[in-house]
C-alpha cells in the first residue's frame, strides 16, 4: 500500500486543535473505509520549531488522501508519496 | 450476580473508542440527508446513538427516548455516494471537546466529551431536548457530570512481587477469612486460586493456609467500595435452585 505524508504549515495549532483534528481524520478515515477505500491514518509529528505537522497515510491512491483531509477540513502544504526505509530495510 | 465495573452506559460515555461509533452515525446521518456537511446536530445524534440502548439514553435523572426526536433519528437507506465533510462549526466542537477533556484530566477525548461541548440551544437535536426534558445547557453539564466514570478492575501491570515475611499473628485461618466475607470455604479458595486473594502457608506446615489481616481487610474495602453485596451464607439444601 501507497504511504503519503501530509505537510501542514500550523502556526497556531494548539494541542487541543490538534487533538480534535485527530479524532476528525480518525473519523473520517473510517467512513471511507465503510465505503471501501482502504485508507489509514499511520502517525502524526509535530516538529515545534517550524510549526509544521507531518502526517503520514496509507492509502491506494493519492486522491484517497486528498478526500480524507478534505472531509476532515484539514488543510495541507504538500501531498508528496513516501518512500519507506527502516533499520530492517537497509 | 453485579459485576464490578459498569459495561454499559458510564463505560461507553468515558470509552474513547466509542467516539468512532458516533462519528460513524453522524457521518451516516448525513448521508442519509443527502448532505454534503456534517453538521454539529449530525454529531450530537451520532453521539447519543453511540450511547443508546434500544433507542433509550439513561442519563440517571433522566431518560431520553431517541425515537421522540425524530425524524433525526429516523435514518432511511445511506446513499454512500455521499461523502460528507465535516463543517467548520463540528470540526470547532471537536476542538471544544478536546478542552474539555483536557479540563477533565482525559487524554483521549470521550463521547461525554463531545456531549458537554454540544449542549448548545443552536443545535436542534439539543433544543429538542431541552423542551422535552426541561434541561438548559448548564443543566445538561451538571446531569452529564454526575455521571462517575466506571470503576475499572484493578489489573497489576506486572507480575505481584513476592510476598513479603509476615507475623503469624497477622495471618488468620481460611474459614475465620471466610466468616469475615460471609462466603463458604470453597468461594473463598476460589478467591485465592483467581489471585483476589493473596494467601500463604505456615512456615513448618505447608499443608495450612492462611490470609493476611490487611489483605482480608482490602478485600472487604473493596467489595464495599465497588457497592458488591457481600452474599449471606448459604447452604443450599439438595436440589435446591442455585444462583448463578
Amino acid at each position: 500500500m501507497p504511504l503519503y505524508v501530509a505537510i501542514r504549515h500550523l502556526p497556531d495549532l494548539t494541542q487541543d486543535a490538534l487533538k480534535g483534528a485527530g479524532a476528525r481524520i480518525k473519523s473520517c478515515a473510517v467512513g471511507m473505509q465503510t465505503e471501501g477505500c482502504d485508507v489509514r491514518w499511520l502517525q502524526s509529528f509535530f516538529l515545534p520549531e517550524t510549526s509544521q505537522t507531518h502526517c503520514y497515510f496509507e492509502a491506494p491512491t493519492r486522491e484517497a488522501v486528498v478526500d480524507l483531509n478534505e472531509r476532515a477540513g484539514m488543510p495541507y502544504e504538500r501531498l508528496v508519496e513516501v518512500a519507506r526505509m527502516s533499520p530492517d530495510t537497509v | 450476580m453485579s459485576l464490578p465495573f459498569d459495561l454499559t452506559l458510564a463505560a461507553w460515555l468515558h470509552d474513547p473508542d466509542r467516539v468512532l461509533v458516533g462519528t460513524t452515525q453522524a457521518i451516516e446521518r448525513a448521508r442519509a440527508r443527502g448532505a454534503a456537511w456534517v453538521e454539529p446536530d449530525d454529531l450530537l445524534a451520532g453521539m447519543l446513538l453511540s450511547i443508546a440502548r434500544f433507542g433509550m439514553v439513561d442519563l440517571g435523572e433522566r431518560m431520553i427516548d431517541l425515537s421522540e426526536l425524530e425524524p433525526c433519528f429516523d435514518l432511511p437507506d445511506v446513499d454512500v455516494r455521499v461523502r460528507p465533510r465535516y463543517t467548520p462549526a463540528a470540526a470547532a466542537a471537536f476542538e471544544r471537546a478536546a478542552r474539555v477533556a483536557r479540563a477533565d484530566g482525559e487524554v483521549r477525548i470521550a463521547p461525554i466529551h463531545l456531549l458537554v461541548a454540544l449542549g448548545d440551544h443552536s443545535i436542534p437535536t439539543f433544543a429538542r431536548i431541552a423542551v422535552q426534558h426541561g434541561i438548559d445547557p448548564t443543566g445538561w453539564r451538571r446531569l452529564l457530570s454526575s455521571i462517575a466514570p466506571p470503576r475499572r478492575p484493578h489489573v497489576p501491570s506486572r507480575p505481584a512481587p513476592p510476598p513479603p515475611l509476615v507475623g503469624l499473628e497477622e495471618l488468620v485461618p481460611q474459614e475465620e477469612a471466610a466468616r469475615a466475607l460471609g462466603v463458604s470455604l470453597d468461594v473463598l479458595r476460589g478467591y485465592v486460586r483467581a489471585g483476589k486473594l493473596p494467601a500463604f502457608r505456615v512456615p513448618g506446615d505447608h499443608l495450612t493456609v492462611r490470609i493476611r489481616r490487611e489483605d482480608l481487610a482490602a478485600l472487604l474495602a473493596l467489595l464495599h467500595a465497588l457497592d458488591h453485596p457481600i452474599p449471606a451464607r448459604r447452604h443450599p439444601q439438595a436440589g435446591a435452585p442455585v444462583e448463578s
